[in-house]
This record gives C-alpha cells, structure tokens and sequence, in this order.
C-alpha cells in the first residue's frame, strides 16, 4: 500500500490502515524512546502518545513531505517534549553522577564500559545528546533530526560533531583501544 | 567523517573508526529497548483514541482540565437576569450593550427560544440560540486573544519577553479554552476541534522551558500541522454571531 492511500484510509478512520502505520514505525518510535529514558513504563507513555497525536494529526498531513518523515516528526517531537517534564530523567542522571567515582577507578571491562557510557552520555548537554543518540545510535538521518527538532540541519551536524568530541574526551581510555 | 569538528582534528579513518566504535558500544550498552510491547501500546492507543480524549489526556496529565463547575454556578447566578430578558422578548447581540447571560443547565429549559421564538424547550443536550449567546461571546472573545497571542509568539514578537511572561500570558487563555470545551459551545465539532487544537498548543505554550528555542519551533510546526492560526482567523473575522456552535 503506498503512503497516499495508506493516509487516506487511516483519515477515513480504517483501523487496518492505522495498525498498518504504526506496525511500520513503531519500533523505531518505541526504541528512541527507551533510549532516551532508560524507562520501560515512561517510553511506552511516550509512544502511545506520540501515536495518538500522529493519528488526530494525520488530517494536517499534506503530503509535502514523505509519510514516514512526517510522522517521524510529529512522534520525535511528542516524545522529546514529553522528556522535558519528566523529573525521573533527573533523578536518574543525578544518580549516574554518584556512580561516577566508582566507575572511573575500575579497569576497562565490558560492564565498566557500560557505566562509563551512561555517564558520559547523560553527561552531554541536553541538544548534543538527542542527536548524538538519535543520530549515531538510533540512525536517524541530519534532515530528520532538524525536522523533529525544528532546527536547521547545519546545528545538528555541528551539535553532533561537538558531542563526539565530549565522548571522546570522557572516553578517551577507550577511543584509543578502538581506534587502535 | 564529514561532519564539522570541534576540537582535534583526528586522521578521517581513525575518526571513523572511533564513531563506529562508539555508536556501536552506545548501541549495545547503554539503553538497549527492550521488544516493542506493540500489542499492548495498541491496545492502549485504541482506548485512548475510542474514548475521544486522545490528544487532551495527554496534556492533562500534566495540567488536568479544570471542571466546569464554576461556570455552571456562574450562570445560575445569572440566570435571573438571563430569564427577565429572554421573557421580555427576542435578544437582539447587536443592540445590547453587554453580553446577555443565559443557564447552560435544565433549570430553564422550559424558557422559551428567545433567538428564534419558536417555543421550543431548550435542554442541556440542544441548547437554543438564547442559552448559546454568552457562549459564543466568550468563544468570539477567546479566539481574538487567543488569534493575536499565537500571532505574536509565531513572529517572534513574544522572544524578547522571558519565558515566564509568556507562560503568565497562556495560562488565562488555556483555563478558558478548557472551559469552553466543556461547555456547550463544544457541541459543535469544528469548534471543538478548533479549541482542542488551541488547548494543545496553549499547554506547550504554558510549560515553555527557560530555553526555549527548541520548543518553539515544536510549537510552530504544531500550529502549521494543524492551521491553527488560519482557523482563528477565519473563526474570529466571522464574529460572535457566525461562530458555529
């Protein structure tokens, strides 16, 4: 089924259609999600949201853009805005920040990789780590990320080039085994 | 790589290397999603759809939509006032001076049509022309504001004011929104989805971050998604007494 006749189905208010959209895009909605809460409950608020705003939504869609651009759209924008109000994402990172003494003084093993990941990355400053995990880890491409975020395509490059270079400093032990 | 760097400039292969290397780690350790709980997202997603509350439950966990109760005791201590003028004759909007008020609730349903005589009893469920009017005043009233203050925030003219001001300036206009969509101005389902539209972008707007940048653009692709200010527009160039209701 193309995108045209998909929309059009899921806006005469198809169920099969609307299944048929959100079986092709959620995984990746879901899986953003997760990885930018660390949340199983929280990331699945997020997606249902973001898919309940997609559907009441999907009269909006004017086809300038391809479907599954626009939904990505919509979905990242709800579930990166639903992340804003969340005070457990704090709390957690509070609680990462504690563990850093400890991780940084264990050698370099695969669950101290771990460790050392989650605080380097919660670490970065709130826009260098959407797109770096959108972008490297969850392989959204620059336009998409500009789209969901609503900037230009230029500050995601330059935003993910400059969480690169944090990672690398924070992991530098590690940058050079793997660079090796 | 490609992308613009900041801070040493490595040898492009080492650098590749390094990013592979690190999206990989990312990959594996740090948030792996569990399997999508599709069946049980759905299943939520269609009850949430079903129930007509999709979009305002959302928001409403965050700002739960007040009641209506107030607006029923409102109109109740008006409703003498509402009674003498609709049993003096028709209300004409356009030679009163003051929006005339009238009961939203069966207490006066015996009263007769006063916008269009015809002696009909009016209900709760079909409100007449009458019980309709302080309605369509306060929805004319809200969509101008609401029309103006979504222009200003869409041409940046609300950028120089702190994010505090302007979540101060959606407040009053998202509690009357969530009046009116529980009112019987919202039988009508173009306006309701006009106030639904407005509510959502009105509750971004009140929970404005101090850096806000990002979320503006969310909010103008919102209003854009949605033709919100198109539809303002045409609603309150319509006036009081062409607003559907």
């Amino acid at each position: 089924m193309d995108d045209r006749t998909l929309v059009q189905r899921v806006k005469a208010g198809d169920p099969a259609a609307e299944r048929a959209l959100y079986d092709a895009h959620v995984d990746r909605v879901y899986g953003l999600a997760y990885r930018m809460t660390g949340d199983e409950t929280l990331a699945r608020d997020l997606t249902q949201d973001a898919f309940v705003r997609a559907f009441d939504r999907i009269d909006g869609y004017r086809g300038d853009a391809a479907l599954s651009t626009w939904l990505h759209t919509v979905t990242t924008s709800v579930v990166l805005n639903g992340l804003r109000k969340v005070r457990r994402i704090r709390e957690r990172e509070a609680d990462l920040d504690d563990a850093r003494g400890a991780a940084e003084t264990k050698p370099m093993s695969e669950p101290d990789l771990k460790d050392r990941l989650h605080v380097a990355i919660a670490g970065l400053p709130d826009g260098y780590r959407k797109v770096f995990v959108m972008h490297d880890v969850e392989g959204y491409t620059h336009q998409e990320i500009a789209r969901a975020l609503g900037v230009a395509e230029g500050t995601s490059k330059a935003q993910l080039s400059r969480a690169r270079a944090k990672l690398r400093v924070e992991l530098a032990d590690y940058a050079e085994e793997w660079v090796a | 790589m490609t992308d613009e760097r900041d801070g040493t400039q490595e040898e492009p292969e080492v650098e590749e290397a390094f990013v592979r290397a690190l999206g990989d780690a990312a990959r594996r350790l740090w948030n792996a999603p569990p399997e999508t709980p599709r069946e049980e997202m759905w299943d939520e997603i269609r009850a949430a759809r079903a129930g007509d509350v999709a979009e305002s439950e959302s928001s409403a966990r965050r700002f739960p939509r007040p009641k209506p109760w107030w607006l029923g005791i409102a109109a109740a201590l008006v409703i003498g006032v509402a009674l003498g003028r609709v049993s003096d004759g028709p209300i004409d909007p356009a030679a009163s001076g003051t929006p005339a008020v009238a009961d939203a609730g069966p207490a006066v349903s015996p009263t007769p049509d006063a916008g269009v005589q015809t002696g009909s009893e009016s209900g709760p469920e079909t409100p007449s022309d009458a019980e309709l009017l302080p309605y369509r005043f306060a929805t004319t009233e809200l969509l101008n504001r609401s029309e103006t203050f979504l222009t200003m925030v869409r041409a940046g003219g609300a950028a120089e004011e702190s994010a505090d001001e302007v979540r101060e300036w959606a407040r009053p206009l998202l509690t009357r929104t969530r009046l009116l969509l529980g009112s019987p101005a919202a039988t009508d389902p173009e306006l309701r989805s006009l106030l639904d539209d407005l509510e959502i972008v009105l509750v971004q707007i009140a929970q404005l971050p101090e850096d806000d940048s990002e979320e503006r653009g969310w909010i103008d692709e919102g209003m854009d998604e949605s033709r919100l200010l198109f539809r303002l527009r045409a609603a309150s160039a319509a006036g009081a007494g062409t607003v559907r209701m």
